[in-house]
């Protein structure tokens, strides 16, 4: 990791990331420990969509599967009782929601590579929220 | 391979003309293969199959090769010179041989206990929305297994669909709201409904995978016996 790509990831950290484990954190409405590996997902000549892509690809599914469990006082309480912890990573080279996640213990590994397939939100999403279903 | 034969042995005995006129209008993409009393056999599909003015049944048979394509060749034969009909890998062997009248039965996939208790007080709501009637949120002891809830999740769809038919009536409706407030799930082998105090119980293999499904008809009748 260059310089440029440490001072995305440091502005990323600073703020977006901030932002979104807050939200995560607020409609959960428990705080959940979140590890990330910055040096996998901060691929060099990639500084400059960071900002864009991390979001697309790991936080905003989340934010989407949680808001949808967590609709009501009986999903809150399921959540909190089941996932405990989020890691995200980029090792296994995948690019399709089928293959990102997985859920073993009460923690939530993604692991996606981070700039392919970046506007598959809706999917992503949408996978996410069945598998954390399944367990909760 | 167990459940296949549990339910092969339900299967009602039918006549040559029965399948074939079963399959030709419900699974006209299922090769079969037919073979006649003279000893030939011809595998294809089965195009149409009718009687003759001398009552005599035919079938129309169009040919499939060795890869299992559709050729340009095709057999007419009369049904009763038909000694035997084979089925080649058919996608649910139990719906062909009941001619319909029962399905491969259900595939379970994995569900959580949240998603059971979503369905739960859906079910809840579902029939007060329809019918006014508090029959109150089913309570159970859910089991671990994803495949054992989504049988229950199911299954509560099943029994809400028996209860939202039944409360159409209005005597029902009035017998119900009387009585019972409270709804149970419980595990037994057998399906039996009881009305203990101001709950109606439902007794019945909620969590086994591998037992047949509720009886609409069944359960009906059982639910009417305690209103």
């Amino acid at each position: 990791m260059g310089l440029q790509e440490k001072r995305a990831v440091k502005t990323f950290q600073d703020g977006s990331y901030q932002a979104l484990t807050n939200e995560i954190n607020t409609l959960a409405g428990y705080p959940i420990e979140f590890e990330v590996n910055w040096d996998a997902l901060a691929l060099d000549e990639y500084a400059h969509l960071y900002e864009e892509c991390f979001p697309k690809v790991y936080f905003t599914p989340l934010i989407n599967a949680v808001k949808e469990i967590a609709a009501d006082d009986m999903g809150k309480e399921a959540l909190k009782g089941a996932l405990k912890k989020v890691i995200i990573k980029n090792e296994g080279g995948f690019y399709y929601a089928s293959s990102a996640y997985s859920f073993n213990d009460g923690v939530l590994t993604i692991d996606h590579q981070p700039f392919n397939n970046v506007d598959n939100i809706t999917e992503r999403s949408t996978v996410l929220s069945e598998l954390l279903m399944k367990h909760l | 391979m167990n459940k296949l034969n549990t339910a092969l042995k339900t299967v009602p005995a039918i006549t040559k003309q029965e399948l074939l006129l079963h399959i030709a209008e419900h699974f006209p993409a299922e090769p079969v293969k037919i073979t006649i009393d003279a000893g030939p056999s011809y595998e294809g599909l089965l195009l149409t199959i009718g009687k003759v003015k001398n009552e005599e049944v035919f079938l129309v048979l169009q040919i499939t090769d060795e890869r299992k394509q559709v050729t340009n060749r095709f057999v007419h034969l009369s049904l009763h010179k038909i000694a035997s009909i084979e089925l080649i890998e058919p996608a649910d062997l139990i719906n062909i041989l009941s001619l319909g009248k029962k399905t491969k039965g259900e595939q379970y996939e994995v569900s959580g206990k949240l998603a059971v208790q979503r369905g739960f007080q859906s079910f809840s709501e579902t029939i007060f929305n329809t019918h006014a009637v508090a029959v109150g949120v089913p309570t159970m002891e859910l089991p671990a297994d994803g495949l054992q809830l989504n049988r229950v999740l199911k299954l509560t769809q099943k029994i809400q669909n028996v209860i939202i038919e039944l409360l159409k009536e209005e005597d029902a409706r009035n017998s119900w709201k009387d009585r019972y407030n409270k709804i149970v799930f419980i595990n037994n082998d057998t399906l039996t409904v009881k009305g203990v105090n101001d709950s109606v119980e439902i007794h019945f293999a909620f969590d086994n995978i591998n037992a047949p499904e509720i009886s609409a008809d069944a359960l009906t009748s059982l639910l009417m016996g305690i209103l």
